[in-house]
C-alpha cells in the first residue's frame, strides 16, 4: 500500500472513531460549561483572622472542607479550585438550589461544647446576668458522624457521634455535670444546652433545637464536612438559569450550521473541485474536533462554542492559500501534479508562521483568563491544531485520491477554477 | 521563478504601494471618530469604553416575572433599601435587568426574595451575577497584561522569523485594529449603553491576532519574493507585487470569517452579540490594515531606514 493511500485509510479510521465517540453520550458525554447548562460559579475568599493568618496550609484545609461539603450537597463534578493565595473557585453545575448551596459553602460551623464552672448550677444567676461559661477541650473535630433525623419530640435533631478521643472527653464532661447543663455552640452562637441526665459514655449524642428538615440538614452537613479555619466571603457569585443558556446554545448552533453552510458553498463555488476537497476536510474537521472535545473532555460554553465556529472560517485559511498557490503555479504553465505539490510546499511556511501566532495569542488569553476566557481560548487552540493536519494532510491525500480514481475528465485545470490561455493549457494537460 | 521575472513591468490590480498616502488618510479617517468616542468615554465613564460590573464590581440581577410587572414596583424594592438601581425592561415587562453596586450575599438573597413579593418567578430564569470590586480591579489588570504579553510574544516571533521591521509594522497594523476596536465599542457604549465585559477584551485580542495572522502571509511573500529579487527591483515593486499576489487569498479568508461570524451575529443571542460584532468589525479592518497599511509601512521604514537598495540588504538578511 502506498504511503498516501495509507494516509487515507488513516483519516477514514479516525473520522469512523471520531463518529462513534460524538453519537456515545453514554461513555463520553459533551461537558457543557454553567453559562449552558445552568448553576452556580462562587469565587470565595479567605479572611485572616487575630488568631489565623491564611497560608497555604490553611488554604489547603479550606479547600478540603468545601470539597466535602460540595460533596454532600450531590452536585455531580463539582470544579473546587484554589486561585491565587487566598480564593476558592467552586462551580456547581445544574445545581437546584443556589441560594441554600450558597449559605452552606461560606459558613465557618465551628462547633464548641462548654460547661458551667464547679459549683455554679443553672445558667442564669438570680440577677440575670449570665455565668460564665467554661470552653471544654471538645469540639467539632472530634466528630465522626452527624445526621440529621427526626426528633421523638416532633421536629429535627443532629445525631453525632465522636471519634475515640472525643468519645472519652464527652463521657468526662457528660459525668462531671449530671444535673447541669452543657451547652453546644456553633461558631458563636448557642445552638443548644440539653440538662444532662447522666454519664454518656458511648461516643453518641443528639444536638437538639428549633431546626426544621433543611436547617438539620444543613447543620449535619457542615459538622461532618468539619469547620473552615478561617471565615471565607463570597467576591463574586455567578448564577445562571438553565433555560436561558439553552436558548442561547440551540441559536448558536443554528448559526454554526448557516455559517459551515455558506463557507462550504464559497469554497465550492471559487474552487471548485479543490474546494469540494477543502470542504470534505472542513466536515473532517468538525467531527474530529467535536470528538477531541468530548474526550479531553473540553467544556463548552457559549464563547466557546464561538471560538469553535470561528476557526471553520481559519481552519479554511490554509486551503486558501494553498490552492491559490495551485491556481498560481497552474496560469504559469506548471502541470496538475507538480503545480499542487508546489502549492501545498510553499503554502507552508506562511500557514505555519500565521498559525504560530494565533496559537500564541491562545496561549496568552489562556494564562491570563479565567473560565469563559479560557474555553474560548482552548477551544480555538484545538482548532487551529486540527486544522493544521486536516487542511494540509487530509486534504492533499483527498486531492490526490480524486485525481487518481476520477479518471481524466477531472484532470482539467477548469476544475481548479483557472482559465488558461492557449498555450499554458498544451503544457499543462 | 515563473511569477518574479518581470517584478518591475508587472500589472497589478491594486497599486498599494503607490497611494501609500491615501490608505493612511483611510486609516486616520476611521480612527478619528473612534479616538474621539474613546476621549469622551474616558470623560463620562473614566474608560475607553463604558466597563461593565465584570471590570468595575457590582451586582446584575435578571428576573423574568410570570406576569408583566411595573418597573416601579421592581424599583421600590432597591429603593426601600437605599440602593439605587439601573433597571432596564424588556418589552414584554415581564423580564428586568438590575445593575447595582455590588451587594454581598445576605443582601442580594434579602433582595430576591422582595423580588418574590413583587409577582411570582420562575427560579430557571432567574439570573444573579455578583462581582466584588477587588476581581474586577483583578480582571482589568489581567487584560492589560494579556495586551502587553501578547504585543511582545508577537514581536519576539515575527523579529525571530522575520525581521525587526516586519514586526513592528505588522504591530502598528495590529494596534490600528485594536484602537478601531475598542472605538467603534466606545460608539456602541455611548449610543446603545453597550458594556465592556471580559469577551471584549478575548475579541479584541483574538482579532490582533488575526490581523497578525494575515499580515503574515503577506510577508511571508515579500519573503520569498526578496530572495529572488533582481538588481534595481526598489522594495516597495516587491510588496506590491507581493500583496497583490497574496490579494485573493486575503480578500476569499476574510470573506470566509465573515461567513461563519455574521450567522453568529445574527442568531447568536444578547449575551454574545457585543462580543461577535466586535470581532465581524474587527475581521473587516484586519483584514484591510494587512493589506493597506502593514506593508506600505513596511516600506516607509525601509525607505526611511536610509536603504536606497533594501530589496538587495534585506534579501541577504532574510534569505
Amino acid at each position: 500500500m502506498s504511503p498516501r493511500k495509507l494516509l487515507l485509510l488513516v483519516v477514514v479510521l479516525l473520522t469512523l472513531g471520531a463518529l462513534y465517540v460524538i453519537q456515545d453520550e453514554k461513555q463520553f458525554p459533551t461537558k457543557y460549561g454553567l453559562d449552558i447548562q445552568g448553576g452556580m460559579h462562587l469565587v470565595l475568599e479567605a479572611k485572616d483572622t487575630e488568631k489565623i493568618k491564611v497560608t497555604p496550609e490553611v488554604m489547603q484545609s479550606v479547600i478540603a472542607v468545601v470539597r466535602n461539603r460540595v460533596d454532600a450537597t450531590g452536585v455531580n463534578e463539582p470544579v473546587i479550585q484554589r486561585k491565587g493565595d487566598r480564593q476558592v473557585v467552586v462551580e456547581l453545575a445544574g445545581v437546584k438550589d443556589p441560594d441554600a448551596a450558597r449559605e452552606l459553602l461560606g459558613k465557618t460551623a465551628h462547633l464548641t461544647f462548654w460547661e458551667l464552672p464547679a459549683g455554679v448550677q443553672a445558667p442564669m444567676t438570680a440577677s440575670g446576668s449570665q455565668p460564665a461559661w467554661v470552653k471544654t477541650p471538645l469540639d467539632g473535630a472530634m466528630l465522626t458522624e452527624a445526621k440529621a433525623e427526626p426528633s421523638p419530640q416532633g421536629g429535627w435533631q443532629i445525631a453525632i457521634k465522636f471519634n475515640s478521643e472525643g468519645a472519652k472527653l464527652f463521657g468526662e464532661i457528660s459525668s462531671r455535670n449530671v444535673g447541669k447543663p452543657v451547652a453546644i455552640r456553633l461558631d458563636d452562637t448557642e445552638v443548644s444546652a440539653p440538662r444532662i441526665e447522666g454519664p454518656i459514655l458511648g461516643g453518641s449524642a443528639q444536638i437538639t433545637g428549633s431546626f426544621d428538615a433543611k436547617s438539620a440538614q444543613m447543620l449535619a452537613v457542615q459538622l461532618k464536612a468539619g469547620s473552615l479555619p478561617v471565615p471565607l466571603e463570597e467576591v463574586e457569585t455567578r448564577t445562571v438559569g438553565p433555560t436561558l443558556g439553552q436558548d442561547t446554545v440551540k441559536a448558536s448552533v443554528t448559526a454554526g450550521i448557516i455559517g459551515f453552510a455558506l463557507v462550504a458553498l464559497f469554497m465550492l463555488a471559487y474552487y471548485r473541485l479543490p474546494g469540494l476537497v477543502a470542504d470534505i476536510s472542513l466536515a473532517i474537521y468538525a467531527v474530529l474536533v467535536f470528538a477531541i472535545f468530548k474526550l479531553i473532555p473540553v467544556t463548552l460554553t457559549v464563547p466557546g462554542i464561538a471560538g469553535f465556529i470561528l476557526s471553520i472560517g481559519m481552519a479554511v485559511d490554509a486551503n486558501v492559500l494553498i490552492f491559490e498557490r495551485t491556481k498560481e503555479e497552474l496560469k504559469n504553465g506548471r502541470g496538475l501534479y507538480s503545480a499542487i505539490e508546489i502549492g501545498f510546499k510553499r503554502a507552508f511556511t506562511s500557514i505555519f508562521d500565521s498559525n504560530s501566532t494565533t496559537l500564541l495569542t491562545c496561549a496568552i488569553l489562556y494564562y491570563f483568563g479565567s473560565g469563559l476566557v479560557r474555553g474560548f481560548a482552548l477551544t480555538l487552540a484545538i482548532g487551529v491544531i486540527v486544522s493544521l493536519f486536516t487542511a494540509i494532510t487530509v486534504s492533499r491525500a483527498l486531492l490526490h485520491a480524486l485525481l487518481e480514481g476520477g479518471g481524466k475528465g477531472l484532470k482539467s485545470p477548469v476544475y481548479f477554477g483557472v482559465k488558461l490561455p492557449e498555450t499554458a493549457t498544451k503544457k499543462a494537460s | 521563478m515563473a511569477t518574479n521575472e518581470n517584478i518591475q513591468t508587472e500589472k497589478h490590480a491594486l497599486d498599494v504601494m503607490g497611494h501609500k498616502g491615501l490608505w493612511f488618510g483611510v486609516s486616520i479617517a476611521i480612527l478619528i471618530p473612534c479616538i474621539i468616542a474613546i476621549a469622551i468615554c474616558f470623560q463620562r465613564f473614566g474608560a475607553p469604553v463604558k466597563l461593565g460590573i465584570d471590570f468595575t464590581g457590582g451586582t446584575l440581577m435578571e428576573v423574568t416575572f410570570d406576569q408583566p410587572e411595573k418597573i416601579e414596583a421592581v424599583r421600590g424594592v432597591f429603593e426601600k433599601q437605599a440602593i439605587e438601581p439601573h433597571i432596564t425592561a424588556a418589552t414584554d415587562e415581564k423580564t428586568f435587568s438590575i445593575r447595582t453596586p455590588y451587594l454581598d450575599k445576605d443582601k442580594s438573597l434579602s433582595l430576591k426574595e422582595d423580588l418574590r413579593k413583587v409577582g411570582s418567578f420562575n427560579e430557571p430564569h432567574f439570573r444573579l451575577e455578583s462581582v466584588g470590586p477587588t476581581i474586577g480591579k483583578e480582571l482589568l489588570r489581567n487584560a492589560a497584561m494579556a495586551l502587553g504579553f501578547g504585543i511582545l510574544g508577537i514581536l519576539l516571533y515575527i523579529t525571530f522569523r522575520y525581521q525587526f521591521d516586519f514586526a513592528l509594522s505588522a504591530i502598528i497594523a495590529m494596534v490600528h485594529d485594536g484602537v478601531i476596536m475598542l472605538g467603534t465599542f466606545a460608539i456602541f457604549s455611548l449610543v446603545l449603553g453597550a458594556e465592556a465585559d471580559g469577551l471584549l477584551v478575548v475579541a479584541i485580542l483574538t482579532i490582533m491576532g488575526f490581523s497578525v495572522h494575515d499580515t503574515i502571509v503577506i510577508f511571508d511573500r515579500f519573503r520569498e519574493n526578496l530572495k529572488f529579487a533582481k538588481k534595481g527591483d526598489t522594495f516597495g515593486q516587491i510588496a506590491n507585487a507581493s500583496v497583490n499576489q497574496t490579494l485573493a487569498r486575503s480578500i476569499n479568508t476574510s470573506l470566509t470569517l465573515v461567513l461563519t461570524l455574521l450567522p453568529l451575529v445574527i442568531l447568536g443571542g444578547h449575551t454574545i452579540f457585543f462580543f461577535t460584532l466586535t470581532m465581524l468589525i474587527g475581521v473587516v479592518i484586519g483584514a484591510y490594515s494587512s493589506i493597506f497599511n502593514a506593508g506600505p509601512i513596511l516600506v516607509l521604514l525601509r525607505e526611511r531606514g536610509n536603504k536606497p537598495n533594501g530589496a538587495q540588504t534585506a534579501a541577504k538578511t532574510t534569505a
